[in-house]
């Protein structure tokens, strides 16, 4: 009997089965309507249809992968859980106040505050207070906890989330707390800030807090729903879930810091680009992951995505770990129009899938990039091997009217013009994520995918100075593929409470406590000893920053050698990131930082033997126009099935797939490597 | 030839990325908490003449490089120069008071200067009379810390020890301010960088002719949108700041917006005379553009905000020795008890002139200080500023607790670090808000219970004038600041008081004020208001007398009785509406 990994990743329109055979590494991949009534449908449906490609049965499959946006789809379109919430007496009204600011950037007049996930009579203040330190100054009063809990009985709430001024510095009243709404509120899930986000910021902290509240019941819903229909339909595998932080924790877990799994899809694909860029020889590269209405940007330095604890969502702080992928309203739906000084705006707003590009012929008016594209001959005007006709009527009146007439540019410059801009946008957040941190995106590769991502590879590669561009053989799926090589994680902080020079003592007693729940926490998922991995970390500032750097630190015991190298890696990192450092300053250490990793076996990839072979023959050839700069020419139409591992190309050329289309610009090369990848080089580097 | 619209966007985009990664950079580098907790703090790219390309302008920000040219003419500058200054009356106000020190950097391009990176931030202490620098009682310019002429701090890179020794060591926080000057010169230093780098790509006729390009569309949509929004014709509003903090009586603020022969005028010139206390605000012309376009931006969004925000107007008006312009030596370091009357001013004067299109009043910010001297020398000194409830709009309720746009506040976890102190609540003022069909945001209490024996100086506007409703709404109420509420230690505290002493164990509650209404209340959807009970925004019997709603003991909806009240007794309400503590005020200065 063979072993198989089953990944199984639900988007909006289909759901996407990956199954590998975990001692061959064959793959095997399908795709299933998405089921929004009941997504467990469609697993269910995508997981029989895989195995049975791979002659497989359910009681083969030794561990069961999943990315969901159930969480996220609840925070953005504010589809919340009844949640109640508890605060100190005296601040009921932080969710409401928050930060007091309007963001920059927003109109003082125009600005309307996000809606707040509890509403303030769903609020309860409850006597108690805990210092900075830790000490007690007011004892919980279990009375109010009691009198909370029934009333929000009554209110008939889903969820309670509980957060404590200095909760993280002492969480006896937290937990207390939570007793008693047990007891109060048979079976209501509770979250706690002191385990949710255990770190100084009151507000941001109860917005996680809440937030987790508020996605929980329907979370653990959902995951209940997905391990009663694997056990039904014989599959005894554990499933597990993806993280924002780019590991993978049980359906247990995750159901109760649901909160954590909100960037479960952008993360899958970024660890999916991981694992194949690291393959093909590329540890450090830069992803774009361009979808319908926003492109995903992840930066990875030696196989090592970084992680930051500064996102928003839904226009809200959330800082809990999660990979740093950066998210600009730049995807084939986002809208061109003429900005009120004239220029031309491509995104931030997006047509989405309803009602689309104008090219659909679903209704849409305003024309999209994926109309710009069609204008211009980048696209097939079938997509989807056939199944879906495109317009390329509709997509010029639409850019003709909107943007060529008004500016006074022909069709085809106008719809050029889109490209480029929205290239742009794209390329500067590449910079930003880069340059950014003191790194130069020459060093870096460039892993193109989602569905309208390889159309800009060549482009940006070029605006970046890039000479490796990596096209994966299923850019439609990398995100499913991506789950099937995830080890397991889970992150642990504690603020350090001590002012002044940290004590040997103090940081080695902090580090152990976080280390003692790492290890009981892989211990609880049945790592094997061998395969468990706890790294250690630390946030530092000069005293009186505001924002703090990770630094490594290594295991072992804690000497004071290892608090000098923790300083001299700040003052350096400093320097790097922020072009100056102030080493006579004093240097706070603010967080102590612990990751528990656990790596799951998996197949390694093969590459295939090959010799190089040049000019194929092409499918079909293409009118298209290229740039602003040039007119129509017609270039040669590749189709990727043929393109086997050797074959070599040269742009410009476009190569046609299923789910997405790859430009090979003018004085680039593709050839296809033994994973099937499209690596693009500038032609005159690869004939070095 | 004109660049074209698709190259013109991708400058604007990089450009635009370039501050966001000078603001991240200040962010994240920058000490004092005034910077990086509040973001009290300014960045811009600017061209050879000065003008703002693109960045985040505050009310600071217009002709901000031509103190720096006036002193060190254009040929002079190296690169790897940068100047520094913060002298209000020097710069003519480009920079608006001490506290906000101000970084240039000429931009080089193959050995050509090609504009200018700023960036400037709220200093948390640079000497003067007290700690923090600002007083309510200063009574000259030079009570309110040290003033830096334009000087070259920075001479190819290498920076001027001496001059930099001398600026930290007239600080009560040397080291806070040395992390601080390092992080704005650095986000220029980056700049710089960065906008050579476009220069590289696109070459430095495409990109200079790109920034004409950006400058004069944007004054033109500005010109072209203000001429339609004002209405030919005079337009008059004014407004009282509450008090001269030194002499105690109220200043007039008044505006005359003029739309005559195609012309747009600002006529500031009928404002009262400057006060001995530091409520001046030397009203540059750019600046007043600026308050103006942050309400047309409001009514049109997409206006861009840089130069075109700051120069659309024909002229503004202003009369040395005013409240809106004053002389030599006057203080600034509270101007923006005057910038906000003027803001105030416009969105009532828009409002009157089109049919109720302009925003209701809201209150100035509200600040406390705590001070004291350790006994070994060292100084303890924290500020904090709290939000108040910002005017209805004709789109929607005034914001609850708002500071003044994008200034944050402080943790309550960090700043009892800061302090030897204990918030003991922050809550919602119920009420304070303005009643309208629109509601004004209502302010807030919060209560600071002082740990240690210091001096206690404070900062509060809108009390004796209180955000006035537009549009028949009412007005906003007003703040106070209070010790030991409820005991018998209990004793008001002045607005704008000046070294109050305050012994540990003492309670300080601040109460700020709320937003002026916008429309009819008694028109507000009644399960708006029944909401606003149940939240802890109105109260039942404000609900009624204000609203004409009345909520049950069990906080829903009494239909029948609220149709009967609101058909009754609908009070009649001026389209602008100051409300009593003001009406009774306009009636004393008539008589005196």
């Amino acid at each position: 009997m063979s072993q198989y990994h089953v990944a199984v990743d639900i988007g909006g329109t289909f759901t996407d089965v990956v199954v590998q055979d975990t001692d061959a590494g064959e793959l095997w991949t399908t795709k299933t309507p998405t089921t929004p009534s009941d997504f467990a449908e469609g697993f269910m449906i995508g997981v029989h249809h895989g195995l049975s490609q791979a002659d497989a049965g359910p009681d083969e499959v030794i561990r069961l992968f999943h990315g969901t946006t159930i969480a996220t789809n609840a925070v953005i379109e504010r589809r919340p859980a009844r949640v109640g919430l508890l605060t100190t007496k005296g601040f009921k009204y932080v969710l409401e106040i928050g930060r007091h600011d309007i963001p920059r950037g927003n109109n003082i007049y125009g600005w309307m505050k996000p809606e707040r996930p509890v509403a303030p009579n769903r609020i309860l203040e409850v006597s108690e207070r805990i210092d900075r330190t830790g000490s007690v100054l007011t004892p919980l009063s279990e009375d109010d906890c009691r009198t909370a809990a029934l009333a929000l009985r009554d209110m008939h709430v889903e969820a309670v989330a509980v957060c404590f001024l200095y909760s993280y510095a002492n969480d006896a009243h937290e937990r207390r707390a939570a007793e008693i709404l047990r007891e109060e509120l048979d079976g209501v899930p509770v979250s706690l800030s002191s385990e949710v986000l255990p770190q100084f910021r009151e507000f941001e902290r109860t917005i996680a807090t809440t937030l987790n509240a508020y996605v929980m019941p329907q979370v653990s819903r959902y995951l209940i729903g997905l391990e009663s229909a694997t056990e039904r339909d014989g599959m005894k595998a554990p499933l597990f879930i993806m993280k924002s932080n780019g590991g993978v924790t049980s359906a247990d877990l995750a159901a109760r810091q649901a909160i954590h799994t909100v960037l479960s899809g952008p993360v899958a694909g970024v660890m999916g680009a991981t694992r194949l860029s690291g393959d093909a020889g590329h540890p450090s590269f830069i992803s774009v992951d361009v979808g319908g209405t926003s492109a995903d940007i992840c930066l990875v330095k030696d196989g090592r995505p970084d992680v930051t604890v500064e996102r928003s969502i839904g226009g809200l702080p959330l800082q809990l770990p999660m990979l740093d992928i950066e998210t600009i309203g730049a995807g084939g739906g986002s809208i061109a129009r003429v900005s009120p000084t004239g220029g031309l705006a491509v995104g931030p707003d997006s047509a989405g899938a309803d009602p689309g590009p104008a090219c659909y012929g679903q209704g849409g008016t305003e024309p999209t990039v994926t109309d710009a594209r069609l204008a211009l001959g980048h696209l097939p005007q079938y997509l989807l091997g056939g199944e879906m006709r495109i317009d390329p009527e509709l997509a010029r009146t639409a850019i003709r009217e909107s943007v060529a007439d008004p500016l006074g540019l022909t069709v085809e410059d106008a719809a050029a013009g889109i490209v480029e801009v929205a290239d742009n946008n794209m390329a500067g957040a590449m910079r930003a994520v880069s340059v950014g941190r003191g790194l130069d995106p020459k060093d870096f590769a460039l892993v193109v995918f989602g569905g309208a991502g390889p159309l800009h590879a060549c482009s940006l590669a070029s605006l970046l100075g890039m000479d490796t561009i990596i096209v994966p053989s299923r850019p439609g799926v990398l995100s499913t593929y991506g789950l099937l090589f995830t080890d397991l994680r889970n992150d642990y902080v504690q603020t350090y409470l001590q002012s002044g020079e940290p004590s040997v003592a103090d940081v080695s007693s902090a580090f152990a406590r976080l280390e003692t729940r790492a290890y009981d926490w892989l211990n609880r998922e049945q790592v094997p000893a061998s395969s468990q991995r706890v790294t250690r970390s630390a946030d530092l500032r000069y005293q009186h920053q505001g924002w703090e750097i990770n630094v490594d630190v290594p295991g072992g015991a804690v000497s004071q050698q290892t608090l000098d190298d923790m300083k001299t890696n700040f003052h350096k990192l400093h320097e790097r990131l922020y072009t100056y450092n102030l080493p006579h300053q004093t240097v706070e250490l603010v967080n102590l930082r612990v990751t528990a990793l656990g790596s799951l076996p998996r197949p390694t990839s093969e590459s295939v033997a090959h010799q190089t072979v040049s000019n194929p023959r092409p499918n079909c050839r293409r009118e298209v126009k290229l740039s602003r700069a040039e007119g129509f020419v017609e270039i040669p139409v590749y189709e990727r099935e043929q393109l086997m591992p050797g074959t070599q190309i040269i742009g410009p050329a476009i190569v046609e797939q299923l789910d997405t289309t790859t430009m090979l610009s003018a004085g680039y090369t593709s050839t296809t490597d033994g994973y099937g990848n499209l690596i693009i080089r500038p032609t005159h580097l690869n004939l070095k | 030839m004109p660049v074209d619209p698709i190259t013109l966007e991708i400058v604007r985009g990089a450009v635009s990325s370039i501050i966001r990664q000078m603001e991240a950079l200040i962010e994240r580098t920058a000490m004092s908490p005034v910077i990086k907790e509040k973001m009290d703090y300014f960045v811009g790219v600017y061209d050879l003449e000065g003008r703002v390309v693109d960045g985040f302008l505050s009310t600071s920000g217009p002709r901000i490089v031509d103190p720096v040219l006036l002193e060190y003419p254009l040929e002079d500058m190296q690169p790897g120069d940068l100047y520094w200054y913060n002298d209000p009356h020097r710069s003519q106000g480009a920079i608006q008071h001490t506290g906000d020190m101000c970084f240039t950097s000429p931009i080089f391009h193959e050995e050509r200067p090609v504009g200018f990176a700023v960036s400037y931030g709220h200093f948390w202490d640079i000497g003067g009379s007290v700690a923090g620098s600002l007083s309510p009682h200063a009574s000259e310019i030079f009570h309110e810390g040290m003033l830096v002429p334009p000087i070259r701090i920075m001479r190819k890179g290498q920076i001027n020890r001496e001059a930099y020794a001398v600026i930290l060591n007239n600080s009560r926080f040397p080291e806070m301010l040395e992390g601080d000057t390092r992080a704005l010169m650095a986000a220029c230093r980056l700049a710089e960088d960065r906008v050579a780098e476009l220069m590289d790509r696109y070459g430095q006729r495409v990109i200079k002719e790109a920034f004409d390009e950006i400058v004069q569309r944007s004054i033109d949509a500005y010109r072209e949108f203000a001429r339609e929004i004002i209405p030919e014709g005079e337009h008059h509003f004014f407004d009282y700041v509450d008090r001269d903090p030194v002499d105690d009586a109220p200043r007039l603020v008044d505006v005359k917006l003029l739309h005559q022969d195609g012309r747009l005028v600002a006529d500031l010139t009928g404002s009262g005379p400057q006060a001995r206390g530091p409520v001046n605000f030397i009203t540059s012309p750019g600046a007043f553009n600026l308050i103006l376009a942050r309400h047309l931006s409001y009514m049109k969004p997409g206006l861009p905000l840089n130069e075109g925000a700051v120069a659309f107007l024909d002229e503004v008006r202003t009369e040395p020795g005013t409240i809106t312009y004053p002389s030599f030596p006057a203080p600034v370091g509270l101007r923006s008890h005057t910038v906000i009357r003027l803001m105030d001013i416009m969105g009532g004067a828009l409002a009157q002139a089109n049919k109720g299109q302009g925003p209701a009043a809201s209150p100035v910010y509200v600040i406390y200080n705590l001070r004291a001297v350790k006994d070994d020398g060292r100084y303890l000194y924290f500020s904090e500023g709290i939000g108040s409830g910002q005017g209805a709009r004709p789109t929607g309720d005034g914001l609850n607790v708002i500071y003044f746009r994008d200034q944050r506040n402080y943790p309550i976890e960090f700043e009892e670090g800061e302090f030897p102190l204990r918030i003991e609540q922050y809550s919602i003022r119920p009420d304070s808000g303005g009643p309208g069909f629109y509601r004004g945001g209502c302010g807030v209490v919060r209560d600071v219970r002082v740990l240690v024996d210091c001096t206690l100086s404070t900062r509060m506007d809108n009390v004796r004038f209180p955000c006035f409703g537009v549009n028949g709404g009412r007005a906003g109420q007003p703040g106070r600041f209070v010790l030991n509420p409820g005991t018998v230690d209990e004793r008001e505290v002045p607005p704008a008081g000046e070294g109050v002493q305050v012994k540990a164990g003492d309670l300080l509650r601040a109460e700020t004020g709320g937003g002026g209404g916008w429309g009819h209340p008694f028109e507000r959807d009644p399960q708006d208001v029944v909401r606003d009970v149940l939240e802890g925004f109105v109260t039942r019997a404000a609900a009624e007398s204000d609203y004409g709603v009345l909520v049950t003991d069990t906080l829903e909806l009494n239909r029948g009785a609220t149709e009967i009240l609101r058909s009754g007794g609908r009070p009649e309400i001026p389209d602008v509406d100051r409300g009593p503590h003001a009406a009774e005020w306009l009636k004393r200065l008539e008589t005196s």
